[in-house]
Order: C-alpha cells, then sequence, then structure tokens
C-alpha cells in the first residue's frame, strides 16, 4: 500500500515554551479533500509552515508522496498561502512567466483560461489588485502546474460568493484527477461540501480527524420539551457519552457522541411531553468541539 | 529565479544609468579644456597625462552606490518566501542566482562609470593613460564594489525582512572606521582591525598635491594582493549568505 | 440528464444520504428513464460543487441497492428492471419518515387521536381531490 500523498505523523512544533502543534497526525489520501478548520491561533498556519519546510519540526514526521520534502517535491507540491504573496513591482503576467520557467508541467492555456474565469487582466501590477484579486492570481498559478498535492490556506478569503465556488470547483476537479487536497477555511460550509474529510485542531492539538460522513452519523442532538421546567436530570451530564448540555426553559436538548439511543432512553424516562433526535451539521459539530472544555 | 532578480535590476538600473547618461550629455555639452591652478603652479593643465586606473575610485564609488541598493535583495526575498521556497530549485541555487544576477549589476555600474570618466577626460582634453597599473586597479575597484555588495547582503541579513535603509548604513560607519584609523590608541587600534573588512581601505586613494599624484592605502600592500584579498572577502561573504539564507526560520 | 440535484451542506443529513434520496425519487418520477445514464463522478461532482469520493459513494450504494449498473469506462447507468420498485421503495421510505415526523409532531402539540386522524383525512382529501389522483 503505497503512502498518502500527504502524511503526517506526531507532528509537534514548539516556538519556546509555547506549543504551537502539538501532536497532530493526520493523513490525506489521493483524491481525497481535507478541510482543517480551528479556531485563530490553533496552529494551522504552523502546521502548514512545517509541511512546506519553512519551519523545523521540534518532533514528529512529515512526508508528501511518501517522502521528505526536498526542493524536488515543489514540482507537483502547490502551496496557496493566507495572503497571497507576490512581487509588487511585477505585473500577472511576469508571475505567469516566472511559473513557466520554474515548473516542468506548467500549462500556459490553463492559466489563461483560470485568469479568464477570475477576471484578471494578465497586464496589471500586482500592486494595484485587492486582496481577493492576489489571492484569485495566487490561485491561478498553484493550479496551473498540475499539482498532485495542494495545500491552501484560507484559500477562498477575500474573493466573491461566486469565485468562491469557483475555488471549490477547482479542488474538487484536482480531487477528481487524483490530487490530494488539503485547505484551510473559517467557512464550515465549503468544508462541508467539498472535503469528504475534515480535521479540527484547537489549541495546537488535533481534537476531530474524521470522515464527515461518519462525523455526521456519529453526533446527535436528543431534544426533548417538558411540560413545565425540566426535572433533575440524575447525573445525565456527566455520561462519557453525552458532550453537552443545554437546557432553555422547557426544552432539553443533549449532544451526544454517539447514535446513542441509551441516552434517548434515559430522557424518555423523564417523561417529556415529546422527544427527538436531530441531526448536526458540521457547523454545530465544530462549535461543540472547540467549545467544550473536552480536548 | 534569476527571471525575478534580473527584472528587480533592471529597474534598478534605470536610475543609475540615467544619472550616468545625464553626466555624459552635460560633459559633452559643456565640457572644454581646463587647467586648475594650484598654488599658483598650474597643477592640471591640457594634454596632461592623467592615468584612468588612479581614477577607478570614481567607478568604485558609484558601483558601491548601486550596490548598497540591489545588495538588499535576499533580505527583501524574505518576505517572499512563499513564492521562493516553494520552488524545484534548492534554495542555496536561489541565493546564488540572486547574487551572481546583482554582481553582474555592480560590475556593468563600474564598467559604465568608468566611461564616462573616460569621455570626462576626452573631453576636457588630459591624456587618458592606458599603463600596466590599470588592468589591476580596475581589479581591485570593481573587487571593492563587489565586496561592499556582499558586505550589504551578509549584515542585512540579520535586518527584519523587507527594510529598505539595510544598505545605506554602511556608509558611515565605513567612513567613520577609515578617519579613525589614524587616530593614536586603542580606539585606532580597534578601527584598523574593523578595517579588515572595511572595502573602504583597501581602495587606492589618489591624492594630488604639488608634488605630483600619489595613492593612500591603510593596507599598504601592493595593488594585486589588495584586489585578491577584497574578491576573496566578497566571496567569503557571499557563501555565508548562501549557507545562512536557505535556513532562516519562517 | 434533465433533473437537477440540490444538496443542503447545512442539513445535519450526510450528503452522499441526500443525494441517494433524491436520484431515487427522480427515478419514481419518472423524470430519469430507465437504462438512462449517469453524468460521471467527476461531472456530477463539479456540478453540485460537492466532493467526488461523496457522488463516489452514492453510485457504489446505488449499484449496491441494485438502482444503477456501472461498468469501467463505459459508464453508469439506471437499470432497466427492479431501479424502479427500489426507487418507489426509498420513496416511499422518505413518505413514512414525513408522516411519523409530522404526527410526532401533532402530538407534541397537544393533539389528540381523533384530532390528528381528522387532520390527515382532511389533508388528504384536499391532495388527492379527483379520482384520477391514485
Amino acid at each position: 500500500m503505497t503512502a498518502p500523498p500527504i502524511s503526517l505523523k506526531g507532528l509537534t512544533k514548539r516556538y519556546g515554551s509555547f506549543t504551537a502543534v502539538d501532536d497532530v497526525s493526520l493523513d490525506v489520501a489521493e483524491g481525497s479533500i481535507c478541510g482543517l478548520l480551528g479556531p485563530n491561533g490553533a496552529g494551522k498556519t504552523t502546521t502548514f509552515k512545517c509541511l512546506l519546510g519553512f519551519a523545523k519540526p521540534s518532533s514528529g514526521s512529515i512526508a508528501i508522496e511518501g517522502a521528505p520534502v526536498t526542493p524536488a517535491t515543489f514540482e507537483s507540491l502547490a502551496y496557496v498561502p493566507e495572503r497571497a504573496v507576490l512581487y509588487d513591482n511585477l505585473t500577472i503576467a511576469d508571475h505567469l512567466t516566472i511559473c513557466r520557467r520554474s515548473y516542468k508541467n506548467y500549462d500556459d492555456a490553463r492559466a489563461r483560461e483560470l485568469l479568464a474565469l477570475f477576471d484578471l487582466d494578465p497586464r496589471k501590477y500586482t500592486q494595484k489588485l485587492s486582496k481577493g484579486m492576489r489571492t484569485a492570481v495566487a490561485l491561478t498559478l498553484a493550479f496551473s502546474m498540475r499539482p498532485r498535492v495542494l495545500i491552501l490556506d484560507e484559500p477562498s478569503s477575500g474573493l466573491d460568493p461566486v469565485h468562491q465556488r469557483n475555488v471549490l470547483d477547482l479542488m474538487i476537479d484536482a480531487a477528481a484527477n487524483g490530487a490530494s487536497v488539503l485547505f484551510s477555511s473559517h467557512q464550515v460550509g465549503q468544508v462541508e461540501r467539498a472535503a469528504d474529510s475534515v480535521a479540527i485542531m484547537k489549541k495546537g492539538k488535533l481534537i476531530v480527524n474524521s470522515v464527515i460522513d461518519d462525523l455526521k452519523t456519529g453526533e446527535k442532538i436528543i431534544e426533548a420539551v417538558f411540560t413545565g421546567s425540566i426535572p433533575d436530570l440524575n447525573g445525565l451530564a456527566d455520561d462519557p457519552n453525552v458532550l453537552r448540555i443545554e437546557q432553555v426553559g422547557s426544552t432539553l436538548r443533549a449532544v451526544t457522541r454517539e447514535e446513542s439511543d441509551a441516552i434517548a432512553q434515559r430522557i424518555f424516562a423523564l417523561h417529556p411531553k415529546s422527544i427527538r433526535t436531530i441531526d448536526l451539521n458540521l457547523e454545530e459539530i465544530f462549535m461543540n468541539a472547540v467549545s467544550g472544555d473536552q480536548v | 529565479m534569476v527571471y525575478v532578480e534580473y527584472l528587480r535590476v533592471l529597474r534598478t538600473l534605470k536610475w543609475h544609468v540615467g544619472i550616468l547618461v545625464a553626466a555624459t550629455l552635460l560633459l559633452l555639452y559643456f565640457g572644454h579644456s581646463t587647467t586648475v591652478d594650484v598654488n599658483g603652479h598650474s597643477a592640471l593643465v591640457p594634454g596632461m597625462p592623467v592615468p584612468l586606473g588612479a581614477l577607478a575610485s570614481i567607478g568604485m564609488f558609484f558601483a558601491a552606490i548601486y550596490a548598497s541598493s540591489v545588495g538588499t535583495s535576499l533580505n527583501r526575498e524574505n518576505t517572499m518566501r512563499d513564492i521562493s521556497w516553494t520552488k524545484p530549485i534548492p534554495r542555496s541555487l536561489v541565493a546564488l542566482q540572486y547574487i551572481l544576477t546583482d554582481v553582474a549589476a555592480v560590475v556593468l555600474v563600474f564598467v559604465l562609470t568608468m566611461l564616462v570618466v573616460l569621455i570626462a577626460l576626452l573631453r576636457l582634453q588630459f591624456m587618458p593613460v592606458f599603463d600596466a597599473t590599470l588592468v589591476p586597479l580596475l581589479v581591485l575597484g570593481i573587487g571593492v564594489s563587489v565586496m561592499w555588495y556582499a558586505l550589504v547582503q551578509v549584515l542585512t541579513f540579520w535586518f527584519p525582512p523587507g527594510a529598505r535603509s539595510g544598505g545605506g548604513i554602511l556608509w558611515p560607519v565605513a567612513f567613520v572606521l577609515l578617519g579613525l584609523t589614524s587616530v593614536p590608541g586603542p580606539t585606532g587600534l580597534v578601527a584598523r582591525v574593523f578595517d579588515v573588512i572595511n572595502p573602504l581601505a583597501y581602495m587606492s586613494g589618489v591624492t594630488f598635491n604639488s608634488n605630483g599624484a600619489h595613492q593612500n592605502a591603510v593596507w599598504q600592500l601592493p595593488v594585486e594582493e589588495r584586489a585578491l584579498i577584497v574578491w576573496l572577502f566578497a566571496a567569503l561573504f557571499c557563501a555565508i549568505v548562501i549557507a545562512l539564507w536557505p535556513r532562516k526560520e519562517a | 440528464m434533465p433533473a437537477i440535484f440540490t444538496v443542503d451542506p447545512r442539513s445535519g443529513v450526510p450528503l452522499y444520504l441526500q443525494l441517494i434520496e433524491q436520484i431515487k425519487r427522480a427515478i419514481a418520477l419518472g423524470t430519469v428513464a430507465p437504462g438512462e445514464q449517469l453524468p460521471t463522478v467527476k461531472a456530477l461532482a463539479l456540478e453540485l460543487t460537492v466532493n467526488p469520493n461523496t457522488v463516489a459513494r452514492v453510485y457504489r450504494e446505488l449499484e449496491r441497492d441494485g438502482v444503477i449498473d456501472t461498468s469501467p469506462g463505459r459508464g453508469s447507468f439506471v437499470r432497466t428492471d427492479g431501479a424502479g420498485i427500489e426507487a418507489r421503495r426509498a420513496v416511499a421510505d422518505v413518505a413514512r419518515a414525513a408522516f411519523e415526523g409530522a404526527v410526532r409532531e401533532a402530538k407534541s402539540l397537544g393533539l389528540s387521536r381523533e384530532e390528528t386522524q381528522e387532520l390527515m383525512a382532511r389533508t388528504i382529501a384536499r391532495w388527492y381531490e379527483t379520482e384520477n389522483d391514485r
């Protein structure tokens, strides 16, 4: 079995006494898109820096296409940073030229297509572009080199909704052709559509790493409405399968870790007026994961 | 990545070449034969032979000024690592490409300046002399500018990314050091020690006085040896940067 | 393929389940005909802006449920036999779930059995107006 194109094992990065990335292990398979979610400062960008060889890990290993990162890796590895880095005094066309001279698989026709898609004029100086357009240029450069591995840090920031959809389509197209994509985003809805697996980081740790479909079927809310006030819960909150309890008026909501009929039964024993199970979407799963004190 | 630095160098060269062209035009238009009197003697008269090599300092200064601005190229590239460190080219090779492009431009500025000097001499109706000292002095002059460039590269390596004024700092420091070398006592000693890596210390300054022209240099070594030393230092400083720049933690 | 599918990422239901249901519904209603070719995984993923593995999983499950046939190189086709039966069964499942939700809701709102039955009968009468509605 070949190694997954993106593979992190026990990655840890410390800056002095501050641990930015704490024992993160993550694999992204061929043709797979992994969405990396997490609050600001969770360690996502530092993880990317280690992946690209910009920062040296304190411990753990990184492999792209089964090997450590070397200059040759970048023939098939593309990176789009959060704030697009471009040479201010050059035009967009100049940047395409740089790519043409640097990468073997650079596809100029594709680049022109993408420039048109994002409504970019190649003669413009990058200094004059808005943040979203700079991101669009960086995306054009990244996808034009026909990469097999893509690492994107908030690739749709600054873009209008139409172009944001285009970015998702580009990622999906790349994955459909066998590329491996790891992208971070603050837009949970985007991750939900485009990604097949999700990784959630909080304070440097990887608290969730799962296929999205499994996550959705594995977490539920059990909602019960009582006549009058909610009775004593008999320690329901301490059940290991219960992530969180919310009580608003006569409504009790228990966020459960698994399809837990046992929890539903316990609540049913409290004689609610009505009881139902609600499926969680990814945004709710994410909020539960990062707001709880559980790690 | 040569292409990036090549474009940048072209942009910065415009200014310096522009000044040289303007100077040339002014010379051609306004220049005429000149006499300079010092203490009643005619120190410079038309037709007087002037060894071109002795004026290498002029080329060196102008090229060193250019070197100050272009010597921050790798420091400036620190803000662009997301581009230059994600190419299928070893980072040390990127650094080397930048340095070679920059050095070529510095040499070009030197050569162009010396051409203007030559035109000036002719226009002012002096007689340029191409003697045996010419080549060593030119090599020394270029070498000092390149050493200046290398020193700027290696010093600005430690500056925060994108520091623009980095190159300019060296000028006052170099001149002050040079001035302090003749001060007696420990100050002068320290200054002379630092002058080992002060490019200006190696330059042959030419002063004219009533006895003719003679050369000044802090290090009283033959021109050929000084030329060799400055190039060696230039290579050393460049090698240091090429070794360290790829390892800078992002 | 004339049918238009949409998925709602904000729903708690996994996208692949949503898509399976929609395709079966389209088959049951006849908007997708027996023998018709489905788009490639890549094409459908791009059209819906969903992950290709999601679409791949949908096609695998549809094949497992006997609704479509996939031959490598040729593509995926709606089966001419049995697809309709499975589709109608799936559609009936959806209707059943909707009913259960409605009845549970009515009960939790405090309606009695008789009130709920009356409500249901009136609603059925309204929607199945003529004898032509089966």
